[in-house]
Parts: structure tokens; sequence; C-alpha cells
């Protein structure tokens, strides 16, 4: 157990230098003079070349990417090239929001799908299983970008309401914290648990007629321990797999959310660097999310074990 | 009405190939209703974008109508803020979306498609290092990649009035951006798939005869693999064509005035929501229906063609 | 702050400004100052009187008058935090390499400056002494400024609350002038010669030659350079470090691009007459106009330059007991811009064939729903006395899709050319790209538009030179200077491409900046349009639009900022009227 997690560990880890010069591969693929960009064209070849020397521009690519990472490994991710901030002390400031948004999405997400998905399941055909499909297709159908809109507008126009602009510190203010998350990643969430909810119900629809379970019930256990102990477990794998399939896409439905709710997240962050070939930015804010996405992975995976003892780890 | 077990059991052989199709048709019908309402709503989402020029009423980008004109005869959706006929945009927004749609769902089950075969038949270094390559490419949040790809490609530029080619072509990036998605998804499908196949007695004998590799894949290994294909295709395109709405929302999809349902929700179009709703809610709407299609039909195609994972 | 209190008549409290002109002894000074400066300005008493029956306030209804009009007969509050909206970006904290910090944030807030342009909504131009006691010209090439005595800095590392001394201004006017990225430096370079400081309480400039246009808002009084006092030992380090002036606030607290919130200084000159009033400035950074009007409505912020006039229509409708919506015709232009450095815009056929197909009033109507006006000629109209005669723009306005389709087969056109025509990404700028596009489909001319970050249509299509055309709205000028500037061969600006670059326009151009006399530069400025319209400039106005102000009522003495587009507000007499 302990040598697949590291050898895991070990995986992530090469990965993320793979990830890492992609992106600059792929953000240096343009020509782009970043100089001109950040000086302006009547500064002087000697100011360009100062500026050059600074960010160390003038050397090749390889050696750029080998002193950026050798800076990654001391914990130095470097300055944004625009405003020349650390880009490690903006990190610090904007990734609570982000996190704060992808856990609140995450959880309307798993609590809603699971819940409302097993329900429905257990109640098939019934006025609530309805329900819980005509939202599902509702869900599935809406794109999110245009439920947040409606978020934001009609509550204003309607009741003078919209959510508290730029972020606010839950420690500080947690009832403003909350007015301002809890709609918007609910609204978020709404989409991915559609998904999961179908899902979940059809996950459940299969246990309940496998084999043991009827065995369990003819052996007279409770409802309720039938549910849990059996039905749960074993139903929990696929939705599982696909929980932590949208742990990462919540992280790219966060983008869609700070946009459209003008949150100083990673998202807003990103999406303004993408633009202007700010790769210490987009590196930084890409390798975040390659991590998440990678240990969420590992996290699944070791559940499995948890839920399914036939499952082994061995390759 | 007899469903297709029935038929079976009847001895259909003797029945003409023709009521043959019929009875099964019907039976799907039964079976999939929703499905055959997702097939119905694909196929005309796929009609009207081909169809576009010769069903419009108006140029999409003509001047033609009172400015947010409300939904009447002449403009059955109303007119936007340039006096642009609403319907006509909706219409040709199925272009942009059947574009983005069917050219990155194509790219990224054919290159999957053949990265999955060949890393199930070769196994070894060349299955590591594909495997590697979609780790990385699969570590990215969807929409992330997308917005990387894009920058690192430039935006697209869309001229006014071309055929669904040029389009495809002044898209490519977009396409090429979303597509790389798939490819990850559909290789992993694929080469599980194919692993399991590319070990199994008739494969091992095709090879003990012989048979070049060429060969196995096309004949042995990617007909066991089309029925994933298949379902995996029809819910991709819903994504794909979520994504290049989203993209197009964000402001580095299509430029505004090519009509497109993500651009057309986006920008100034979002100030009248209340006073001119037909504005968000055309386009709002095609998207709405046409994902709906696809899931449907996505839901359907599984069931049939894979009852272990029906959704009842 | 007589802009909208011109509306009711009367003043009736003392501004700050009669003050500085009526108590310092600066009456001489102050009255040649207005007299040298430039266009359409008038002294400042009479600026009051001025608002009547104008234009921009026809053109709006004057729906926005009452709650203004119990404003100006209180006496001001102190206290309070006045939050406003911004949709703009800055890169970094620096007021003179960064447009909008320097014209919106910390420039108009936290530096002082020697003089300071104030406009109303007439666009009659005011220039108020700020950090400058007095002012002499003892002749056209020199100007004199004295420092008001006791001026300090604000109580930070590393100035830590030292006094404002004039090397000051000499050390921040040599920054403007060396920076390769400062926004505007047309008046260091072009027309400074020299600025010393004889002593601590007086900064001597030296002319190049006389400039017709020294006091106006792109000159001495640009606020993101100009007369911009910067303490010298933060200079070296303006990007990053944190923001240190003797202006009227001070620094609190600043997330980039997201908010930006300050604190009243009492240091700042004004302070004995209790200046600034609020307390507090914030503002919030929101590009989304959907989400800045939501954060209007529910009071988020006080203070809203609505983006269109539909939507100042239907927030004035549902809140209109509780808000003052304000209109004044903007001085902004909205242009489009082609690049005649390159085929096929240096053909004057081709360019003549784009008046042909060009439809001014189309861009008012459909973007603005008419609500604005189109010059006659080449210049914004609210610069009064710079218009030209309808009648004799005329026949360069004429529409004749015939007679275009005729020029471009004259001057060989291809029309498989796609015109990739670039803007800044907004309602706006879009819009006007699509009117151009279907303008121009008319004779078969294709368009390809992209909307672009500013950042990135700056530095990859205006900076390199490698665009082709482009359509977009630009900043209020006071005068005609930049306009004009922008139009030579060497405009002085990062927007090198934009006119028609004509030597014997340059000369025109160059001897109008140096003509004092008002009525003769008047007259040159108007044979320099014509002049420009007979070449068929590639560089003109579509029109001017009546923007529109959005206020919560308790939002006192409001007044614009010329030298901003979209969020006009430059004030330290601004007030907040509740508890």
């Amino acid at each position: 157990m302990q040598g697949y997690i590291l050898r895991r560990l070990i995986g992530i880890a090469v990965n993320m230098v793979i990830v890492s010069l992609v992106i600059f591969l792929a953000l240096r693929l343009v020509p782009n003079n970043v100089a001109a960009d950040v000086l302006g064209q009547t500064a002087t070849p000697e100011q360009y070349h100062a500026f050059n020397a600074k960010y160390g521009l003038d050397d090749p690519a390889p050696v750029q990417f080998a002193r950026w990472l050798g800076g990654v490994l001391h914990g130095d991710f470097g300055r944004s090239f625009r405003t020349n901030a650390q880009v490690a002390v903006e990190f610090r400031r904007r990734f609570p929001i982000t996190l704060e948004v992808v856990v609140l999405s995450f959880i309307f997400t798993a609590v809603m799908g699971v819940l409302f998905g097993a329900i429905s399941a257990l109640r098939q055909n019934s006025p609530l299983d309805y329900g819980v499909r005509l939202f599902s297709i509702f869900g599935l159908s809406v794109p999110n970008f245009l439920l947040l809109t409606c978020l934001l507008i009609f509550p204003a126009r309607w009741w003078g309401y919209a959510p508290r602009f730029g972020a606010t510190d839950f420690f500080k203010d947690p009832s403003g914290n909350m007015q301002l998350y809890l709609p918007a990643t609910f609204t978020l969430a709404v989409g991915a648990a559609a998904t999961l909810m179908r899902l979940t119900r059809s996950a459940f629809l299969e246990v309940v007629r496998q084999d043991y379970v009827r065995t369990a019930r003819a052996k007279g256990l409770r409802e309720r321990a039938i549910v849990l102990r059996h039905e749960l477990r074993n139903a929990m794998l696929p939705v599982l797999t696909l929980m932590g399939i949208q742990l990462g896409a919540l992280l790219g439905g966060s983008i869609i959310l700070e946009q459209v709710m003008g949150l100083p997240g990673l998202g807003t962050w990103a999406l303004a660097a993408i633009g202007v070939n700010d790769y210490p930015v987009v590196m930084v804010v890409a390798l975040y999310a390659a991590i998440t996405v990678m240990v969420i992975n590992l996290i699944v995976d070791l559940s499995y074990v948890a839920l399914d003892p036939r499952i082994r780890l061995a390759h | 009405m007899a469903s297709a077990t029935e038929a079976v059991v009847l001895g259909t052989r003797a029945e003409s190939s023709d009521s043959r199709h019929l009875r099964r048709i019907l039976g799907i019908v039964r079976r999939q209703p929703l499905g055959v309402f997702g097939a119905i709503v694909c196929v005309a989402f796929v009609v009207v974008a081909f169809a576009a020029p010769l069903i419009t009423p108006h140029d999409p980008h003509i001047f033609v109508g009172p400015r947010l004109g409300r939904p009447s005869y002449a403009f059955p959706f109303g007119t936007n803020n340039l006096g642009q006929d609403v319907l006509a945009r909706t219409i040709y927004g199925a272009q942009v979306s059947l574009v983005v749609g069917v050219a990155s769902v194509l790219l990224g089950t054919v290159v999957g498609s053949a990265l999955g075969l060949v890393a199930a038949y070769c196994g070894g270094w060349v299955d590591s290092a594909v495997q590697r390559a979609l780790e990385v490419v699969a570590s990215f949040p969807g929409l992330m990649l997308i917005l990387v790809v894009v920058a690192a490609l430039s935006r697209p530029r869309v001229a006014r009035d071309v055929n669904l080619l040029t389009l495809t072509w002044e898209l490519r990036v977009v396409v090429i951006a979303v597509g790389i998605g798939f490819i990850f998804a559909t290789t992993r499908i694929v080469r599980s798939v194919a692993l399991t196949e590319r070990h199994a007695p008739y494969v091992e004998a095709a090879i003990a005869c012989g048979a070049g590799w060429a060969r196995i894949m096309w004949r042995h290994l990617l007909p066991n693999v089309m029925a994933y294909i298949i379902v995996g295709v029809s819910v991709t395109l819903g994504l794909a064509i979520l994504a290049e709405a989203s993209l197009s929302f964000l402001g580095y999809g299509v430029p505004p005035g090519t009509p497109a349902w993500g651009t057309d929700l986006s920008g100034i179009n979002r100030q009248f929501f209340l006073q001119a709703p037909w504005l968000v809610l055309a386009p709002g709407g095609a998207i709405s229906l046409t994902l709906l299609g696809f899931n449907f039909l996505g839901d359907a195609l599984r069931d049939e063609l894979d009852p272990r994972l029906r959704g009842r | 702050m007589g802009p909208y209190r011109s509306q009711t008549g009367a003043l009736r409290r003392p501004s700050r400004r009669q003050f500085l002109v009526g108590g310092a002894g600066l009456t001489g000074s102050a009255a040649f100052l207005l007299a040298c400066g430039g266009n359409n300005n008038k002294a400042a008493t009479n600026t009051s009187n001025n608002g009547a029956a104008k234009p921009a306030a026809s053109a709006a209804g004057g729906a926005s008058t009452p709650g203004a009009a119990s404003a100006s007969t209180q006496t001001p509050k102190k206290g309070g935090r006045i939050s406003q909206l911004a949709a703009i970006t800055t890169q970094t904290l620096n007021p003179v390499t960064n447009w909008n910090e320097g014209t919106i944030l910390s420039g108009v807030s936290i530096y002082d400056r020697l003089v300071s342009t104030r406009l109303n909504k007439d666009s009659a131009t005011e220039y108020v002494p700020e950090a400058a006691a007095s002012v002499e010209q003892p002749d056209p090439l020199t100007v004199v400024f004295k420092l008001r005595p006791g001026m300090k800095y604000q109580n930070h590392d590393p100035v830590n609350g030292r006094a404002v001394v004039a090397d000051d201004i000499v050390q921040t006017e040599a920054y403007i002038k060396d920076n390769p990225a400062s926004q505007d430096k047309s008046f260091q370079t072009l027309s400074m010669d020299s600025v010393t400081a004889p002593d601590d309480q007086t900064v001597t400039f030296k002319l190049k030659a006389p400039n017709a246009y020294l006091f106006s808002g792109t000159q001495l009084s640009y606020p993101a350079g100009g007369s911009i006092i910067i303490p010298k030992e933060t200079l070296n380090n303006l990007d990053q470090s944190w923001q240190v002036g003797s202006g009227p606030y001070q620094l609190s607290d600043f997330q980039m691009n997201v908010r930006y919130l300050y604190k009243r200084f009492d240091g700042y000159h004004g302070a004995s007459q209790g200046l600034p009033f609020a307390d507090e400035r914030e503002w919030k950074i929101i590009v989304d106009p959907a989400a800045q009007e939501s954060a209007f409505r529910s009071e988020q912020v006080q203070i809203w330059g609505v983006p269109i006039p539909q939507t100042a229509d239907t927030v004035q409708k549902d809140l209109s007991a509780r808000i003052n919506m304000q209109n004044y015709l903007s001085l902004s232009m909205v242009t489009l811009s082609f690049n005649v450095a390159k085929p096929p815009w240096n053909d004057a056929r081709v360019r003549e064939a784009m008046y042909r197909f060009t439809n001014r009033q189309q861009y008012l109507d459909l973007i603005e729903s008419g609500r604005g006006q189109v010059p006659p000629g080449l210049l914004s109209v609210g610069l009064k006395d710079y218009q030209l005669d309808p009648s004799q723009t005329a026949k360069y306005w004429a529409n004749d899709l015939k007679q275009a389709k005729q020029l471009l087969d004259a001057a060989g056109y291809d029309y498989n050319h796609q015109v990739e025509m670039s803007t800044i990404d907004g309602p706006r700028n879009n819009q006007g790209m699509q009117i151009f596009q279907q303008q121009a489909a008319q004779v078969g001319m294709k368009v390809q538009i992209t909307p672009m970050q500013f950042a990135e249509w700056l530095n990859q299509k205006i900076l390199t030179g490698n665009w082709e055309a482009w359509y977009s709205q630009h900043p209020t000028y006071d005068s005609p200077h930049i306009y004009l500037r922008l139009q030579a061969t060497n405009t002085y600006s990062v927007h090198k491409y934009n006119g028609l670059k004509d030597p014997t326009i340059d000369a025109m151009i160059e001897k109008s900046e140096q003509t004092l006399d008002h009525a003769a530069r008047v007259q040159q400025v108007k044979d320099i349009q014509l002049a420009l319209l007979d070449k068929y400039t590639p560089f003109f106005i579509t029109h001017n639009y009546t923007a529109y102000v959005a206020l919560w009522k308790y939002v006192m003495d409001y007044e614009v900022n010329p030298a901003s587009t979209a969020e006009p507000t430059y004030n330290t007499q601004m007030w907040l009227n509740k508890a």
C-alpha cells in the first residue's frame, strides 16, 4: 500500500515536470516580444536589453525553463511579466477564493447528486423519482453561465439583491461570505449534480438487482442495513470515479463562476494572463490545477480499495 | 407489436428484411421514446445547420428590422439591438456548434481510437508513453486546457458569409482545443477494451497465422470497440457544443457578430435580458435543446449497444 | 464642481475654486491661466451660468436634475465611504505608465499636481491651481509655479511625511520623460525644454516653443503625467512600491484589478477647507456590465457610469425615487482608424470610397439609441469653438454607394481582401465593428472583426504597426491637441499609426500648437480639419455619445473627470448626504 502510494506520488511529480514543460512550450510557441509588450515601442534597444537580461529572456528556451523549474523547486514562482508582482504572493491571495468555490460547489454536487440519485432509485417511478429526473434533465441542458447570469440579474432587478462583489473573507465576515458563495456555487453545481444524479440512480438500480442484495434481503436484513452496507458500497464505485472527474471539472467551472461574478480567484487571474501570454502566471495556475486533478485521481483509486476488497493495488 | 426478442422467437427469418428492420425500429421506438426524441433533435440540428442559407428568411448579419423588435410574424424570434433577425442568427449559430462539435469529436475519436489501438496492440514502451501523455492532458481541467490551447494558437477569426468548409478551417483552433480533451477520453476507453480483446484467443490465433498488425487492428480490434466509440461520440458531441459556447462566452471563441449561440448569449445581449428576453431565450433554448437531444440519444445508444450499462 | 450644480442656476456654497481664486491672491494668475489655456474655457464663475439649453442637456431629457438641485443648497457633510465602479485593468501601481492607474485611481486620489482641469457638462474647461500657490508666465516660453507652503507627503516608508519640495517635481518630470512606458509624455518630449527648481518652493518650466494647450488635460493638467508630484525617493520603484503622495487620499488597502481603498489624508493641501469631504473612497473593479448593474442596484456601489443608454433608462425607471441619472455629451471620441502605412488605405480613392459608404448617423442610432451627436468636422462636438459649419463638410460625408463602388474599382481594390478590424473588447466597440462590417458589405468590401483585451490589443496591434483597421472609443480630450497630433507623422504617442501623415498638414498642426491667440488658432484648427477631410483622412470620429452616470441620491456634488471615459469622477468635494 505504501509502496503503491509512493510510486503514484513519484509519477505525479514526473507528470508535473512534463505538464510545465508542455505549457512552457505552448506559450512560447507564439513569437511575442514580451519586452515590447511591457516597455512599449518607444523604448531604446538598451532598455529592451536590460529588460530581457533582468528576466533572462535572451537565454535559449531550455535554459529559461530550467531556471524556472529550479526556482519553483526553491519555492520561487517568479514574477508576472505584466504586473511584476510576485506570483506566489498573488496566488496565496487568490487561492482561498477558488478553493472555496470548488469545495462548496463540490459539496453541493456530491450531496445533491448522491442523495437524490439514491432516493430516486430506491423510490423508482414515484413522483420524487420523476422530479429528480426532470431536474437532472434541466441541469444537463442549461449551460452554467446562463444560470449564473440569471442569478446575477433577476434578484438584483426584483429585490435589489446581488451577491457581494469582490471577495469577502469567510473569517472576517461569514454571513457576507456565504451570501456571495452559497447561491453562486449552488448554481454552478446544478449541472454537475445532474450528471451525478443520473449515474447514482442507475448504479443503484443496477446493484439492487444483484444476487447478493437479494440474498441479504432473503436473510431478513433490515432495509437500512441493506442500503447502507450492500447497495451504497457497491454503487459507489462508478459514482466515485465520476465525482473525481467532476471535481477536476469544477476547477474549470470556477473560471466561469469567477468571471460572471467578478471574483478575484485563480480562474480570472489565469484568464487574464492567458490573453497576454503572461506565462509565469498561467503555469502556476495550470500546475496547481494539474496537481489537484492528479491527487484527486489518487484518492479515488485508493478509495476503490477501501470500498471493494476485490480490487488490488498491484499493477 | 412484437419486441425484438419476440421477433427472434417467432422465427423472423421468414420475413422480408424490410419488415424485420421496421420491427426493430418500432421496438426501439417503444423502448427508447426519449432516445428517439433525441435522435430527431440531433437530425434536425444537423439539417438546420446545413440548410441554414436555404431556410433563413434573412441574412443573419444584415440589419433588417427595428432595434429590439418583439417577436412578430416577420421576425418570429424578434430582433436584436442592431436590428438583426434573431431567428436567422439562431439558425446560423447551429453551424458553428455543428462544426466545432463534429470536427472536434471526429478529431478526438479518430486520433484517440488510433492511439488506443496502437497502445493496446504494441504494449511496452509505446503503451507507457501514450499513457503518460494522456495523464498529462487529463490533468488539465477541461476549460483550462481549451483556453491554454487557444491562447497558444491564437483566437479564431471568422469572415462573413462563408460556407461550412471554410468555417471549419477558420475554427480550426477551437476544434483542436476542444478535441484534445476528447482524445484522452477516447484513448482510455478504446485502449482498455482493445487490451482485453488483444489477448482473446481469436486474436492470438490470427497473430499465430501471421496476420499483419494493421489487419489485426482493422479486422479484429476495431469492430470490438466500435460500440463504445459510438456511445462516446453522441455524449461528447453535446460536451463539445457546450465547450464552444463557454469559450465564446468567455470571449475566446468566435468574434462578436458571427452568429454563434455562445457569443449571442454573452456581451451586450445580456444587458437586454429583461427588456428583450428573446435575445437570450433563442440561443439559450437552442443550446439547451441540442444538449438535451444529444444526451437522450447517447443514453439510448448506450442502452441499445451495451445492455449492461442500461440506465432504465 | 460647477458642472452639475450649474443646473440649479445658483451657486450658494463657496466652492474650493472660488476660495482659491478669490482668497489666495491668485486672481491675476488664475485669470491668466484661464485666458491662455486654450479652447473654449470660461472663467469659473461664468461656467455655472452657461449650463442652460446646451445640446447635451436637451438630448438627454434632463430628467436628472432634482437631486442635484437639492444637493447644492446644503452644507456638505463630512465622513462616509464612497464606493465606485470601474471596468478597468491595470498592470502595475505606476500612475505614469498605467493609463487607468493615473487617470482613475492613484493619479487623481493619492498624488497631487500643480494644476488640474475641470470640465463641466458642456465641455467647458477650467484650469485650477492645486499644489500651486501662484502661476506666472513672464514670457511665452517660461512658466513659474510657486508651491503652497507647508505641503507634506503621506506618512509611509520611504517618504515618512517629509515636506513637498520643488525638486520632486523636477525629478518626476525627468522620470516621465525618460520612461519608455510613459502613457503620454507629449508635454515632456515635445514642449518642455527644461524644468528647474531655483528653490524648494519654485518650479520653472522652459518651453521649446509657445504651447497653446499648455494647461490642458493633455499637457500640464494630465493626471497621469503632466504636473503630477511624486516623491523622488519612490521614483525608482513606482511599479511595485506602496503609493505615497501628497494628494487628498492615502492608500489603505488594495488588490490589483479587484478593489482599491483610499482613506483621507489630513495633510492634503485642501484639508483646511475640510477637503476631502468623504473619509474613504473605494473602487470596485467589475468588468462585466450585467454584474455592474447588479452591483449598483444592490447599492454595493453608489456611482456607476452606465455603459448603454437603454440600461440607463431601465435603471432610471426602476429606481427613479432613489437615484439620479445624470447625463452629458461626452467628449470621448469614438473613431474609425485605418493604417495609411499599408495598402489599400494608402490610396486616397479607397479612403474616399470608405467615406461614401460610411453612414455615421447609423453608428449613433444603433449603438447609442441616437443619443449623442455626429460632429460636422473631425473634432468632438464638445469642442464648440473649433466646430466646422455642416455646410462646409457635407460633401465629404455624403453617402453614395454607387460612387463608392466606382472609386474602389478605379483603385483596383481587391474584393477578396479581408479587412482586419480589431478593437478593445466591449459593447460599444464590438457593435461599431459590426456596423462597419455591414456598411462595407454594401459595396462588397469584406471585413473580419477581432475584439481583444486592452493590453493584447495595444501590444500586438497598435504598438507593432501590424494592424489594418480599428474601431474604438477614446479617452476624453479637452482640447483638439491630441486628436490633431494623432494625425501627424510624429504623434508623440504610443498610437503612432493613426492618421494621415502628410508633411503639409504636419506643419499646419505644429503651427497651431504654437499659436497662442485663441481666434487665430481656432481658424487654423478649422483649416486643418478641412485639409484632412480633403485628403480623406483615415482617422475620424463616427459620433460623440451621451454618457450616463447613475448615482444614489445621497451622493452630492459629483463631478466629471475630464480625463476619464467611463468612470468620470475626480473630486474631493463629493460627499454623502446620509447618516
